[in-house]
């Protein structure tokens, strides 16, 4: 786990094209979620702009790190359009014997630990700008679900990137949209929860959270054959 | 070979598509023993390399199975597979992949396998022209370089069963021949050695057993000691695919100017 991530961080520094999306990320979201100014009535005391920061675009930058980590972890970012990715990382982890997993969760570890700054930017400037002034809201149960979320979209998008069969850039763009499906269906959730039972959403995210987990290390298993037995 | 020599690679009914439609390997079955040289020959798109995947576990088949025999090869750390794509990060130098596969194989007990400082020393850097490109970025490499680069830096590790896929590819004349010796070595160390190649002379040279696939199933598994020269050998590993007579029109395009 160690070497893919020195590995990860390694190109992930040195990459240009990283550093400015990375940057950017944080600045674009956090003025996208000024949008939710428009809805007109707050939703159980939340008020647009919250729900928007909280529900999507905070769970987005996880899935910004996550995206940004993994093509850069198969060289996809300087591939062109249709060329193949670079796999060897995961054939040499494979050789190695380590079990699979290892490297699944090397990835997803660099990617929460660039999604923690991006999140501390995004929440920062809402702070800055006022339309966050009760810190009470930042461990509310709204909140919780929006970490969660970020933590399940870095899953969920790592899972997906380096997993699917995707060898080349036009699937792994498909692989990266179709990661987007758990925010949309935790933020549909969360919109339900508030209205019903909020306190309801931090459990029920861990349980999604959970079973996501179990999906991917099942999925794990299933990709990488163990061909290393006795004859008997 | 001896007939008890122990079974290092065994192929067992292999059938693989990558979609549900196609089959790429249909019922592919085989062992190698160990110490054996075996050459994987076959058009493009025949499933080689499908095969080579498959025994180390990155492809699942459909039925059957590929087993690395853990009596003979003690760990997937004693595996070495080089593929087509290559076996090394572009952006990053040779140095630093080194250091990269040396993290990824250290070990409680051996930490440090490999002896990062002295890189330039080692017999397979000096061997294949590297110590002086240590430092410079795999993707500035040239692309006969980069292919002496992925071997060099795999067999650093001293594996025991060394996978090459298309290593003549894109190498000059010189380092072929180095390729044949280094083969020559590996296989006088005792270690198996599986070859996916189109070069038939190099084949003729370097394997003690070739295995020509066609439609997805083995079509010819002989010795190579049985052939009695080159020329039968090459006329027997050549599929006489029917070849009408091809035009590509640059005839029509000349009768049109005149």
């Amino acid at each position: 786990m160690n070497a893919v991530l020195w590995y990860d961080w390694l190109l992930c520094r040195r990459s240009r094209s990283f550093w400015a999306s990375a940057a950017l990320t944080p600045l674009l979201f956090a003025v996208m979620a000024l949008q939710g100014a428009i809805i007109p009535n707050p939703l159980g005391g939340v008020t647009g702009t919250q729900l928007f920061l909280f529900c999507l675009l905070i769970p987005c930058c996880g899935w910004m790190s996550a995206a940004l980590v993994s093509m850069n972890a198969i060289g996809a970012l300087n591939l062109g359009s249709g060329e193949s990715a670079n796999r060897f990382v995961e054939e040499a982890y494979h050789e190695s014997g380590r079990p699979m997993a290892g490297m699944v969760l090397a990835h997803v570890l660099l990617s929460c630990l660039l999604a923690l700054p991006m999140l501390a930017i995004v929440i920062g400037l809402h702070c800055w700008w006022g339309t966050i002034t009760d810190p009470s809201l930042l461990c509310s149960p709204l909140a919780w679900s929006g970490y969660l979320c970020t933590a399940l979209s870095v899953f969920v998008t790592v899972a997906a990137m380096i997993l699917s069969s995707g060898h080349n850039t036009n699937e792994l763009v498909l692989a990266m949209m179709v990661t987007l499906v758990p925010i949309i269906a935790v933020m549909t959730v969360v919109i339900i929860a508030l209205t019903l039972c909020p306190l309801a959403i931090p459990p029920l995210a861990i349980v999604v959270i959970a079973v996501t987990m179990a999906v991917a290390i099942r999925h794990c298993r299933r990709r990488y054959t163990d061909t290393f037995r006795s004859l008997g | 070979m001896p007939e008890s020599t122990p079974i290092a690679i065994s192929v067992r009914n292999v059938t693989f598509g990558y979609t549900r439609h196609d089959t790429v390997l249909d019922h592919v079955g085989f062992d190698v023993p160990h110490g054996q040289s075996l050459a994987v020959l076959g058009y493009n798109g025949v499933g080689k390399t499908t095969l080579f995947r498959i025994i180390t576990g990155l492809l699942r088949p459909r039925s059957g199975e590929a087993i690395v025999n853990a009596d003979v090869i003690h760990g997937m750390r004693d595996v070495f597979m080089l593929s087509a794509d290559g076996a090394l990060a572009m952006q990053l130098s040779l140095r630093e992949n080194i250091s990269f596969r040396a993290k990824l194989f250290a070990t409680r007990q051996d930490p440090s396998p490999i002896d990062l400082d002295q890189l330039d020393r080692l017999p397979l850097i000096e061997a294949f022209g590297l110590a002086d490109r240590l430092d410079t970025k795999v993707g500035e490499l040239s692309s006969g370089l980069r292919r002496r680069a992925d071997i060099a830096v795999g067999l650093l590790f001293h594996p025991h069963l060394v996978m090459l896929d298309e290593p003549t590819n894109a190498v000059d004349p010189a380092t072929r021949d180095l390729l044949i010796e280094l083969s020559h070595q590996l296989s006088d160390s005792g270690r198996t050695l599986l070859t996916i190649t189109h070069d038939l002379d190099y084949c003729w040279r370097i394997a003690d057993r070739a295995i020509l696939f066609d439609h997805g199933r083995i079509a010819i598994d002989r010795r190579i000691a049985d052939f009695p020269d080159f020329d039968t050998f090459k006329a027997a590993m050549t599929i006489d695919e029917p070849h009408p007579a091809v035009l590509f029109g640059f005839n029509e395009e000349r009768s049109h100017r005149s």
